[in-house]
């Protein structure tokens, strides 16, 4: 089996990617400005072919060509050949969306044929393909990208990690402008990609260690050492991911492309539907204009609208219409994370649930606030204690994330309700795999991300603090620079006597 | 890109392989292999007449303040744990980076065990490879030593490995090897104080020999042709321990190949006049060290050995030029008298201590790995 660990964070990785920067930038100076886009065509293959158990390169190929194939047709059928049209649709859906389910579905059930997992970035390049030919379908895009363009947009290796999940209409067409070497676009880049391992190397894996202590089987923790084991797998998860994608976007940034943002502040979020408009990004968007927005378009929600309309009149038709469809995307988003039922219910149905709830008693509790406490529905006191809130309930969700099943989940949440005494295991907090000297590590390095991430939001609109800092002297930025360098080259969890860093939205 | 870019790029990349480069050296772990590296490393060029190559045996055993205080002769021990005879050639080169010494000396212990048996533990590769300064030599040596299944990576770049002894930089002790030079203060020398009583094996009548393994005798080819090359004497030595027959018949073969060469061989297990050391009070570890008492025997027995059989220079009263900045960090005088000052000291306290032990049957216990 040719496979080789090419995690974004290992050396090798950076080895390969600074080889790459360096064909990508001077490789068209000898060439005449050509080639640029065939090295990165060759870099995803051979990306793939190493870091993605080799064969398996035949699925995303397949789906590649497929798509193509599709594309191309249906360009060429006339929009009112309707039967010919969906042809297109129905097989290229077979064919990308039939993978993707017999893997999940055999990755549930623990079957790896001729010892084969799913192949790597399976949902994110299915997605991305299959979202460029349903935007070509509903002729929001043109098409028309080659065959190269179309393996690459799918293959595009750093997406092939952990996304994200791009629109061809944004993101095809770099691949045919010429990028020369900007300095600062190169540094951006290089800076976002250290944040992406600070991220991922000195907090996320620290964060794993209580984690894989807290939900142990048969740790028996109780009380509010799950919450704590909860809350620290809310952010290990959160700096894995948007780490994951610091380190994407950076290494894009780097080459002069362009990606969509994945993070903003998700745990700032007052509602469950402002959290999905905050955390991966560019699922929630796919999802509703690929699942959600058709689903309601279709024939049979319009329908059943009408049903629905007619029985409990105009507001409440709709609305009890729409949650239908939630139900539909949020199953979705569920199974998209994974077959088991675990993450149907923990990413998918629980967060339905939430979002349904809350509208359903919105004008109650709107009532309660202003008519019966006379409290400013937009006070910050109340923001701040809908922040909580929806953090908790984030959590709830996390917990099913990460048990080990539906049923480990339901266990730990009845042993951390709050009358449940916390027993303090033997150590307290010290024996939750971490040192004192690790958790102070931890939790200086969670005020560092903290302050940076509040900072950036604050000054999103003049390019974030990585301009704030470029503005500063040199003294005084390198200083800050070679400080995080090797605040990370240090205190990073890598090398021998460390486990691999890995991403944990790799697996899906 | 500019030019002005371009060269602010430069020196950050530049700026930062010092930093990592010196960070390494400071945050490898620190131990007396490290302190006898940094000590070779300061030691002013040219000055040192005998380089001891070779395993664990060396450096308690050979006290090389008393040989200098005794002969006026300098030897420097370049050994480590279990040091895999495979780096050998590769240490004499780094030797004549800033040494001429006249004579190698190379402790064959090593060359009669399995390669295999000593890469069990990594530490026997380290300690030769984390010990060196980045160079070249010290590139192909993890190469020699290293093979694709140890994650060379952490060999070539160990702070890989090493950047988890972050705590140990508020260390005094570790800050100093920034640049990896810092004196010695015992030029190489462990005074050891335990006691490990032994029965003393008679070897003296095997005769005959036993190949050594393959990879090991490809080594002492190397080393022959290292020698040749740098134009050294070499003497290859078996210091006093508790040698089994197995051993002395691969000793013997070894010794074939030696004098074959034109080189010298001695084993001190098998010399009529030999040392006559007390093997119940002069052993560290029941045969396989000596400690201060058996150093002490060991040493005064091999100067007089030393300078029957080779021409070496006595530098009694000759003082060392280490420059102003030397002189700045580590005061005037001859380093190597201080250092036999500090070894007197230390062996009278090391006698006391043994004999007490002796006395009360505290016998060594070895430490768990």
């Amino acid at each position: 089996m040719l496979s080789w660990s090419m995690e974004l964070t290992s050396f090798r990785f950076l080895c390969f990617f600074a080889l790459l920067l360096f064909l990508w930038y001077f490789l068209p100076v000898l060439t005449g400005g050509r080639g640029q886009r065939m090295v990165l065509l060759a870099a995803s293959l051979l990306y793939y072919l190493f870091a993605g158990n080799g064969l398996l390169i035949l699925f995303p190929l397949t789906s590649a060509l497929a798509t193509f194939w599709c594309v191309r047709g249906i360009t060429k059928t006339e929009k009112t050949d309707t039967r010919r049209r969906r042809g297109f649709l129905i097989f290229l859906m077979v064919v990308l969306l039939g993978s993707l389910v017999a893997f999940k579905v055999m990755g549930y059930f623990g079957i790896r044929p001729g010892g084969y997992g799913a192949p790597l970035g399976l949902s994110f390049y299915t997605f991305i393909l299959l979202g460029y030919f349903l935007d070509v379908y509903n002729g929001i895009d043109e098409g028309g990208v080659d065959l190269a363009g179309t393996v690459l947009g799918g293959m595009y290796f750093p997406l092939m990690t952990s996304g994200p999940i791009v629109r061809f209409k944004d993101f095809a067409g770099q691949f045919s402008l010429r990028h020369r070497l900007q300095y600062d676009a190169l540094v951006f880049g290089l800076q976002r990609m250290l944040w992406g391992f600070f991220k991922q190397l000195v907090i996320s894996q620290r964060l794993g260690k209580i984690v894989d202590t807290v939900y142990a089987a048969g740790s028996g923790y109780t009380g509010w050492y799950i919450w704590l084991g909860t809350v620290c797998f809310a952010f290990q998860l959160y700096t894995n991911f948007s780490g994951c994608m610091d380190i994407v976007l950076g290494l894009s940034e780097a080459l002069g492309l362009s990606l969509p943002e994945n993070f903003r502040l998700p745990f700032l979020s007052r509602t469950i539907s402002e959290y999905w408009r905050r955390w991966h990004i560019t699922l929630g968007t796919w999802m509703r204009d690929m699942v959600f927005y058709p689903l309601l378009r279709s024939r049979f929600f319009m329908e059943q609208g009408k049903r629905l309309t007619a029985r409990f009149g105009k507001k409440t038709g709709k609305k009890l219409n729409t949650w239908g469809a939630m139900f539909v995307l949020w199953l979705s988003v569920g199974f998209w994370h994974g077959g088991a039922l675990k993450y149907v219910i923990g990413s998918g149905l629980l967060h339905w649930l939430y979002i349904v709830v809350g509208e359903a008693t919105q004008p109650f509790f709107t009532k309660l606030l202003s008519e019966r406490l006379h409290l400013d529905p937009k006070s910050r006191f109340l923001d701040a204690l809908r922040v909580i809130r929806t953090f908790f309930l984030v959590c709830v969700g996390f917990v099913f994330f990460r048990a080990d099943s539906t049923g480990h989940a339901c266990l730990l949440l009845f042993r951390a309700l709050p009358w449940k005494t916390a027993v303090p295991p033997d150590g307290g907090l010290f024996a939750m795999g971490l040192g004192w000297i690790e958790w102070g590590v931890l939790l200086i390095s969670l005020v560092i991300l903290i302050a940076v991430e509040l900072i950036n939001e604050k000054h999103s609109d003049g390019g974030g603090i990585r301009n704030r800092i470029a503005a500063m002297p040199i003294a005084i930025r390198w200083l800050l620079w070679f400080a995080l360098l090797f605040y990370v080259v240090l205190l990073g969890e890598y090398g021998p006597g460390y486990s691999a860093a890995e991403f944990i939205y790799r697996g899906f | 890109m500019n030019r002005s870019q371009a060269c602010r790029a430069g020196i950050f990349i530049l700026l930062f392989i010092l930093l990592t480069t010196g960070l390494t050296y400071i945050l490898r772990t620190n131990g007396d292999v490290k302190d006898r590296f940094t000590g070779f490393y300061s030691e002013p060029a040219d000055s040192i007449d005998v380089v001891a190559i070779g395993s664990s045996p060396v450096y308690p055993c050979i006290a090389t303040p008393l040989l200098y205080h005794d002969t006026g002769i300098r030897l420097y021990p370049l050994s480590t744990n279990m040091q895999r005879p495979v780096a050998a050639p590769y240490l004499m080169r780094e030797v004549r980076k800033t040494q001429h010494p006249q004579l190698f000396i190379v402790e064959i212990r090593m060359f009669a065990a399995a390669d295999e048996d000593l890469r069990s533990n990594m530490a026997h590769t380290r300690g030769v490879t984390d010990n060196l300064r980045y160079s070249l030599n010290r590139i192909r040596t993890v190469r020699a030593m290293v093979g694709p299944e140890d994650d060379p990576l952490s060999y070539y770049l160990d702070i890989f490995k090493y950047h988890s002894n972050w705590k140990t930089l508020v260390l005094v002790k570790q800050l100093r090897d920034v640049f990896y030079v810092w004196p010695d203060d015992l030029k190489g020398y462990v005074t050891q104080d335990c006691v490990g009583p032994c029965e003393p094996a008679d070897v003296s009548g095997i005769c005959e020999s036993e190949p050594i393994p393959e990879e090991q005798e490809e080594a002492l080819t190397a080393v022959f042709r290292e020698l040749e090359k740098g134009g050294e004497k070499g003497l290859f030595l078996v210091l006093p321990y508790a040698e089994d027959e197995k051993s002395a018949r691969r000793f013997n073969y070894i010794r074939e190949l030696v004098e074959a060469r034109g080189y010298d061989f001695l084993d001190m297990n098998r010399v009529s006049d030999g040392p006559v050391l007390d093997y119940e009070l002069e052993f560290n570890d029941y045969g396989n060290h000596t400690n201060a008492l058996g150093a002490a025997r060991v040493t005064a027995w091999l100067e007089g050995w030393l300078k029957e059989h080779y021409d070496l220079p006595d530098h009694r009263g000759v003082q060392q030029d280490r420059g102003p900045i030397g002189a700045l960090l580590w005061g005037g005088g001859d380093s190597w008298e201080k250092a036999y000052e500090q070894y007197a000291a230390e062996y009278a306290a090391a006698a006391d201590t043994i004999r007490d032990r002796y006395e009360r049957q505290e016998f060594y216990v070895a430490e768990e790995e």
